[in-house]
């Protein structure tokens, strides 16, 4: 159990840690809040602690207060990516990282598309889709490499249990 | 019967089913806080402008490590440029001496022909020199948090400008840290003059891409390469300060490049600019 917190303590500090580097790397093509995303999706959470829920949500406004993004924006995106990989556990998606990755995959894009019309339809400006679809891609080719770094922490602890 | 309901209802109240409930409601809350545009609320502006100072203060700590990398690779970057600067300025010195001769008799003559015209010496305004403390000019909301002691005297809608131009205008700030919007931010309004014929437009922040400006009337006559300055309307900037120049047209739609790049910028200038007090 307490591994277990510990384990968490550590995801919660890199996520923490990640958000907080958007007041020092400034680039086109890293986002973030999206690699944020992407650590909670590939991280096995434990089901029963209701904590994560809040310290998403509250991750969530820190990163948009920081970055002057709407309120709700990043919250809304942890917690869908959480719950996504919640609902992908009940049906044991975990066991096959391909299918996982490619429900990853419609995530971001489906993400990008609902990003490109909400800024064309709200603010009637069409951002450049080739700078603004590179975060998205890099985040998608760091998925591999980054389940195997975290699968490998997580497994590490799981042996010393 | 029974058995089966209280089956079902420990199911449901299962820790695993209660912390799925949550996240639920934590979202719904998030998506209605996004959806129902709830940064526009007076309530939200207070809250972002006391939490900026809080939330860039834990960033400040916990981002120490990118900050230390970061300034070793800039240090690099910074040392390269000052060798190829030196090389260029050794290339240059001959030249140099010729052209500042050129100079200053050419500002010799302007003031005499300023003198003969009897032109009026250009609006000057109070300024404040602030640091930048975090950059997000490259997102599409484009702004920059900069260093505020509560000594100064800022205000919202404080134009910020370089050395060049503008740049945006503080849109929240504290005794911490303010955020200045700046002008490729889609949310940027800034009402401007075109070319020396001074046609009136209003120019629209585009994200990465550079601003355009709409509702030109006499958009025919507007030509690539264009002066673009503020048109002092609306009374939040001073007019005849440089934006950028026309950089491409494409019927109604006139495109803008900025001549200040926020990126190569360390400190940057706040305009002591109030529309009422100064004009009436």
């Amino acid at each position: 159990m307490n591994d277990l917190k510990i384990n968490n303590l550590i995801f919660y500090f890199i996520l923490i840690f990640i958000i907080s580097s958007n007041i020092v790397f400034n680039s086109i093509y890293f986002d973030l809040t999206l690699i944020s995303c992407l650590i909670i999706y590939v991280l096995r959470w434990n089901e029963t602690n209701w904590i994560i829920c809040i310290v998403l949500f509250l991750l969530g406004i820190y990163n948009d207060i920081l970055v002057s993004t709407p309120f709700g924006y990043a919250s809304s995106l942890f917690l869908c990516f959480y719950l996504i990989d919640r609902v992908g556990n009940f049906l044991s998606i975990p066991l096959n990282t391909n299918i996982k990755f490619l429900i990853f995959l419609l995530l971001m894009l489906s993400l990008f598309s609902i990003n490109y019309f909400t800024i064309y339809l709200i603010y009637h400006t069409s951002i450049s889709l080739f700078i603004n679809i590179i975060p998205y891609m890099v985040v998608i080719l760091l998925y591999y490499p980054l389940d195997y770094t975290i699968s490998s922490i997580q497994n590490k602890y799981v042996r010393i249990k | 019967m029974r058995l089966s309901r209280n089956l079902r209802v420990q199911k449901i109240l299962s820790p695993s089913s209660r912390v799925f409930i949550l996240a639920i409601i934590l979202f719904v809350i998030s998506l209605i806080l996004f959806v129902g545009r709830f940064e526009l609320t007076q309530s939200a502006k207070n809250l972002r402008s006391y939490t900026t100072s809080i939330s860039y203060s834990i960033s400040y700590i916990v981002s120490t490590p990118s900050k230390l990398i970061n300034s070793g690779i800039q240090s690099i970057v910074d040392l390269k440029e000052i060798y190829n600067q030196l090389d260029e300025y050794n290339r240059n010195q001959l030249t140099n001496s010729a052209s500042f001769q050129e100079v200053v008799s050419m500002k010799l003559k302007i003031a005499q022909y300023e003198d003969l015209l009897n032109l009026t010496a250009d609006q000057e305004y109070d300024f404040i020199t602030s640091r930048i403390v975090a950059n997000f000019s490259n997102k599409f909301i484009g702004t920059i948090l900069i260093k505020s002691d509560e000594t100064e005297k800022l205000f919202i809608d404080m134009p910020a400008a370089g050395p060049n131009g503008i740049l945006g205008r503080v849109t929240s700030l504290d005794n911490k840290v303010a955020r200045v919007l700046l002008l490729n931010n889609i949310n940027s309004r800034l009402p401007v003059s075109i070319s020396e014929d001074a046609h009136q437009g209003i120019m629209i922040g585009q994200g990465q891409n550079n601003p355009i400006i709409e509702y030109v009337r006499e958009y025919k006559n507007i030509k690539v390469g264009d002066l673009v300055t503020t048109s002092g309307k609306g009374g939040i900037f001073p007019p005849y300060l440089v934006v950028g120049k026309v950089a491409k047209t494409e019927g109604e739609k006139i495109e803008v490049e900025l001549i200040e790049d926020v990126s190569q910028l360390n400190h940057i200038i706040l305009l002591n600019y109030k529309f009422n007090q100064n004009n009436e």
